[in-house]
């Protein structure tokens, strides 16, 4: 598995779908700086800021991000057609998935800090006030343990997904649905605590005003998304005939005139 | 002692209703170059990506070292290289970048094994130029690089002269043989190309329409292919009286009045073009003709050419 891991990794090298990502968690620090112009009596600090990042990017743009970038290192062994390569090693695609998607957790938690040093660049430009050392720390922690748990609980959909020939982009929509729902389960005190997404924030202790966080229920939600991936990865078809023989045909474009 | 590295019985693959492959019985001796010819679509990638375990048979036995590949494929798979279809690489990295992936998850050993392979196939070590940047004819190299960079027993090579120019496919050829002759190794080939097949096989399977139609030493195809003399006259009909006469020839047949085949090429032509010259019959053309393996091809298929 370490081989896996490193070999992953390499992979990862000139890697443009990883700057896609990071501007995704542009977007999310952008988004909040944009909410911070209305006027609704909210008192801005560099703390609030950080909240706000956080929870843009649990609800909206993070489980979206995630599922995209881990799809997409899963997809191009299809598209780059070089699963018939590593088949034949022997390397069996379970083991390549599961190399992957630790990978998946790696690559999340530095669009953790990423994001964090983005946050802190915002509040630079915005000059909200508690920009402090410990402050800073708190909330690369955060928000890096934060993309950890979200990247946990869609990590069931990546690997469905991953399961389909084709299905990356099927699995970036049903995250994009599920982190939505976010928004909703966090009105409820026992939703909030169990639905993976809230509960990623229960697990950094995100200060919230409506809901008290259960952790050992949180803990629970996102061990019980691990258990649901390794089941997926253990049933899922491990046989031959699957990808390396689904490789799409290009269309040849008509040539015009001689 | 089994000598057969490969060794196929009853071997069928069928995508739905279509059979892909059907009853194919192959035979690959160790220590030798092995030359799948058939046309496009005749089942050559589909029996190789069996052989691999990329595809599983709809039935028959499939045995390499003498082993099952569905069964024994982690014993099997790391003492096969292979290049199957096109190259497929990670366009984001080098060729070395590539190879040292692949070579992590072989758990190769060997510490120079890339920088060998890559000189092998004529490509640079190291070099900056991305994949995503390499001519076919150089993914085509990195390709076979990656085939024999473990030092595997056995090559399982589909088409791996596809994308390479003249002097490429000469270099290739040179060092397949070379593989073979100096390190022993067992390679099976596919092609469409019977030129090629026929300058570096030892033995030959051709296949059509998923079924093996004939499986044969090259020495032997060649010692059974039609040999004849071809005279071009100024009359046929009397030449092969002469013939019939002078030479006791009896094996000969008219093409038209101008053109004579002489199936025993025993005789002296020489003697047979002074006699002809001498009965005044002029000789524009005396060829000794022999069947390519096009010829042959062409002949077990029952139909037109490879290509």
């Amino acid at each position: 598995m370490f081989r896996m891991i490193k070999t992953e990794l390499w992979k990862l090298k000139r890697y443009h779908v990883l700057w896609a990502g990071v501007l995704l968690m542009a977007l999310s620090v952008l988004l909040a700086l944009f909410s911070s112009t209305a006027q609704d009596g909210s008192v801005w600090t560099f703390s609030f800021l950080a909240e706000q990042v956080i929870k843009n990017n649990a609800t909206t743009i993070f489980p979206v991000c995630i599922t995209l970038i881990t799809g997409y290192m899963i997809a191009r062994e299809e598209k780059d057609d070089t699963l018939k390569n590593i088949v034949t090693i022997p390397v069996s695609y379970r083991a390549l998935l599961c190399g992957k998607l630790v990978v998946g957790g790696l690559v999340s938690a530095l669009f953790g800090l990423a994001c964090a040093a983005l946050t802190v660049l915002g509040n630079l430009i915005a000059g909200f006030p508690g920009l402090t050392v410990p402050a800073v720390v708190q909330t690369a922690v955060q928000m890096s343990f934060n993309c950890l748990c979200l990247y946990i609980a869609v990590l069931p959909i990546i690997a469905v997904s991953a399961c389909i020939s084709g299905g990356n982009m099927t699995g970036v929509i049903i995250a994009f649905v599920y982190g939505y729902g976010g928004m909703f389960a966090a009105g409820s005190v026992k939703l909030s605590n169990l639905y993976p997404i809230t509960a990623s924030l229960g697990m950094i202790g995100y200060r919230s005003y409506d809901v008290t966080w259960n952790t050992p229920l949180c803990c629970g939600s996102m061990a019980l998304m691990i258990a649901l991936t390794a089941v997926i990865l253990l049933t899922m078809k491990s046989g031959t005939d699957r990808r390396w023989s689904a490789r799409k045909k290009t269309k040849t474009p008509l040539k015009k005139g001689w | 002692m089994n000598d057969c590295i490969i060794e196929t019985a009853g071997l069928t693959k069928l995508y739905g209703s279509q059979k892909s492959v059907s009853d194919l019985n192959i035979h690959v001796r160790r220590g030798r170059i092995y030359g799948l010819l058939g046309r496009n679509g005749a089942g050559k990638t589909t029996t190789m990506k069996m052989l691999l375990g990329l595809t599983a048979p709809s039935s028959g036995e499939l045995h390499i070292f003498g082993e099952d590949i569905r069964t024994a494929a982690r014993e099997i798979l790391p003492r096969v290289g292979s290049l199957i279809e096109s190259p497929g690489f990670y366009p984001n990295l080098t060729g070395t970048e590539n190879l040292k992936i692949f070579a992590v998850l072989r758990d190769v050993k060997q510490h120079n094994a890339i920088q060998n392979a890559l000189e092998l196939v004529g490509l640079p070590y190291r070099d900056k130029k991305l994949y995503a940047q390499y001519s076919l004819g150089m993914k085509q190299r990195l390709a076979i690089a990656l085939a024999i960079m473990h030092n595997p027993e056995l090559l399982i090579l589909d088409e791996p002269i596809n994308g390479l120019d003249p002097i490429g496919i000469a270099e290739v050829r040179s060092f397949i043989r070379e593989l073979c002759d100096a390190q022993g190794k067992t390679i099976l080939i596919s092609s469409h190309i019977l030129s090629e097949i026929a300058l570096l096989a030892d033995d030959i399977g051709i296949i059509d329409k998923g079924k093996l139609l004939e499986e044969e030493s090259l020495a032997e195809l060649e010692s059974r292919n039609g040999k004849y003399i071809r005279f071009i006259l100024s009359d046929a009909n009397r030449a092969s009286s002469l013939l019939a006469r002078q030479f006791k020839a009896q094996d000969y047949q008219i093409e038209d009045k101008h053109t004579l085949f002489l199936m025993d090429t025993s005789l002296p032509m020489p003697e047979m073009i002074r006699c002809f010259v001498e009965h005044d019959i002029t000789v524009s053309e005396a060829h000794l003709c022999e069947d390519t393996l096009e010829d042959y091809f062409k002949k077990v298929t029952g139909g037109v050419g490879i290509a």
